[in-house]
């Protein structure tokens, strides 16, 4: 898709947002999943920036917890070419307090990561290859925290029930942890309510259910608490944002490596 | 533990730690002690920090049960920073590290070694500056004023992992008549561009690095700081689970101005998930210094490195590390393995073991007999 057309759905969308009705009436089944992801995307798009505090409980079968805490700060992709830049500086566990990870993402190419280690007063550049591990020790993977940009994926409308309507995402990315996601989204507001993730094998992996939704700045529904469950391993975790906040005015300059540490 | 009062928020962080050394060998040198006991030591952090401007303070200590030159006080940072979107300044105490190799980053020249709390180069001295920065996406440039120089620091007569002779620190010698009030000035421009990070950096001013001088009055061995002046680059290429990395200085020193080189490659290599979320990364590197033998001492003339890190991902951050730095023209070795866990949220427990192969004879394998085993125990805040 080119960038002249890109720019002009997404004005197109900015115009007029469209109800699930609307989307799912008339094309084939990835003719729908691929506009209902669109319209996820334009109902999300035009926040600028978000700030943020988080908490993260880890948690096993055997009920043991994990704390975790960081601030987050995004900034939205400039243009259509462009991704997300993120970046993260933990708070706790103490022995890591100031540990910062720069991220900019790249819808096409492989992502751009730095590393700030506070103890060795270092910035380095890292590899964002493992876009599959673990985040901080957690049931989330970096891929499930920053893979959510729709160009990364082939959609597939599969049913409506009720109020819930369900997609299927097939990453385009060979190296995804994933052979699927399935995403369960609320038709009254557009949000996502649930993804499930199933692995390689087919085997329905992890659950993600969002809840705790605010309407920020009379516009955006983001959801405060994000669980994901682990089904094969019994391991949880759950991100709860203490605070989160629209359109900070941070600038591109609060995303530069040159700026890790200070 | 924030605290946000009337706008300027309060950030209090490090940690208190013992560390528990035992020697498997009786020291090699006359008036060396034993060496074994617990060791505490302190770096305590505190931030205050209020629209663009920061005031950091992080004071050390640690407290020496065999070695009184070891039990040493410093100010590792004492900064105020103003941070606007593009501009930088900063003034008072810290460290800046450069270079992008992991065993020995030859280029790395701002601060001062602070020998006597670690043989390896790891724990630096804060040095007083002022810092200009320009910093834009993908490039930076910083311009860095040093007005005072800070000596390095080595073990007194009783300390293990000393040379033959203990150093008068008392009495160093430099070159420039405004001995530690010499200004240096360094700079850094840093860019990238896609998988490439690139770093080109200058310095001059007083060599970090001294030389050895025999005082004939007194029969003792001084430190003497010569002048320095040095131009040098690194590079970094990272691609998916391979990076590629090289830095090289070239430096006039004294202010006859003798010309020598120096820097080192590598490379590192991870494979993913080996077992569960843990991963594990191979590094070889070598580094090389063409210094004339009248310059100061170098360990890393001709070293090659072979390590191995097993981060095993966990909730505890479980790493494992293992490394030999050979030299290759004598044999002479240093070797580390190193396993630490996270205890609970606050505690961290690090066992290491520090080996040191060679023929005596060499300044280098002064620390043949120093074979050691250190358990930490730190308290994080």
């Amino acid at each position: 898709m080119n960038r002249a057309l890109l720019i002009a759905l997404t004005v197109a969308t900015v115009v007029h947002a469209k109800s699930m009705k609307e989307l799912t009436t008339t094309g084939t089944p990835e003719e729908k999943g691929l506009a209902i992801a669109q319209e996820l995307a334009a109902r999300n798009a035009g926040y600028r920036d978000l700030g943020g505090q988080v908490d993260m409980v880890l948690s096993d079968a055997s009920g043991s917890e994990a704390r975790r805490s960081f601030s987050l700060k995004v900034l939205e992709k400039a243009s259509g070419t462009d991704g997300d830049k993120s970046l993260i500086v933990f708070d706790a566990p103490a022995d890591v307090k100031g540990t910062a990870v720069l991220s900019h993402a790249s819808p096409e190419g492989e992502d751009e990561q730095w590393l700030f280690l506070p103890s060795a007063h270092r910035t380095k550049r890292i590899s964002a290859a493992n876009r599959t591990g673990a985040f901080a020790g957690s049931e989330f993977s970096f891929e499930d925290l920053t893979g959510n940009d729709a160009r990364k994926y082939g959609w597939k409308y599969v049913a409506s029930e009720g109020n819930i309507v369900t997609v299927e995402a097939t990453p385009r990315d060979a190296a995804s942890a994933y052979s699927k996601r399935l995403l369960h989204i609320d038709a009254t507001e557009m949000r996502i309510s649930s993804i499930d993730f199933f692995d390689r094998r087919g085997e329905k992996l992890k659950t993600l259910t969002y809840s705790d939704y605010k309407q920020l700045n009379e516009k955006f529904w983001r959801s405060h608490t994000w669980s994901m469950k682990n089904l094969q391993t019994s391991k949880a975790t759950t991100i709860r944002f203490t605070t989160m906040k629209l359109g900070t005015g941070l600038s591109v300059a609060d995303f530069a490596p040159g700026k890790l540490g200070n | 533990m924030a605290c946000a009062c009337a706008s300027i928020s309060t950030e209090i962080g490090g940690f208190v730690a013992a560390d528990g050394r035992v020697f498997i060998e009786p020291p090699k040198y006359a008036g060396q002690a034993a060496g074994n006991g617990v060791s505490l030591v302190t770096e305590p952090r505190i931030e205050f920090k209020s629209g663009n401007s920061t005031l950091t303070l992080k004071p050390f200590y640690r407290l020496d049960p065999n070695d009184e030159r070891r039990s040493h006080f410093d100010v590792r940072e004492a900064k105020y920073r103003l941070s606007l979107e593009h501009f930088e300044f900063a003034i008072g105490s810290d460290v800046v590290t450069w270079g992008v190799l992991e065993s020995y980053r030859p280029t790395d020249i701002i601060n001062q070694i602070d020998f006597v709390d670690s043989f390896n180069g790891s724990a630096k001295l804060g040095q007083p500056f002022v810092e200009l920065g320009w910093v834009g996406v993908a490039s930076s440039f910083k311009l860095y004023v040093l007005p005072y120089f800070r000596e390095r620091t080595f073990p007194g007569v009783r300390g293990r992992l000393r040379f033959p002779a203990t150093l008068d620190v008392d009495h160093p010698e430099y070159e420039s008549p405004l001995r530690q009030y010499t200004p240096s000035a360094a700079a850094r421009y840093a860019f990238n561009f896609g998988d490439l990070d690139v770093g080109l950096c200058a310095f001059g001013g007083v060599s970090r690095e001294p030389r050895f001088i025999l005082e004939l009055t007194s029969g003792n061995v001084a430190p003497r700081y010569d002048m320095s002046y040095q131009g040098s680059a690194d590079a970094q290429l990272t691609l998916d689970a391979l990076t590629l990395k090289a830095e090289g200085f070239v430096r006039l020193w004294t202010n006859q101005l003798q010309v020598f080189g120096g820097g080192g490659a590598g490379l590192d290599y991870t494979f993913y998930k080996v077992f569960d979320e843990a991963n594990l990364t191979f590094a070889a590197e070598f580094v090389f210094d063409t210094r004339p033998l009248t310059g100061p001492i170098t360990f890393f003339d001709h070293d090659a490195f072979a390590g191995a890190r097993l981060a095993f991902n966990d909730v505890a951050s479980t790493e494992i590390n293992a490394g030999a730095l050979v030299d290759v023209v004598d044999g002479a070795t240093f070797g580390t393995i190193e396993a630490s866990r996270r205890l609970g949220d606050h505690w961290r427990l690090t066992v290491t073991a520090n080996l040191f192969f060679g023929t005596p004879g060499k300044l280098q394998t002064s620390f043949v007999r120093d074979n050691f085993g250190q358990l930490r125990v730190a308290y994080f805040f």
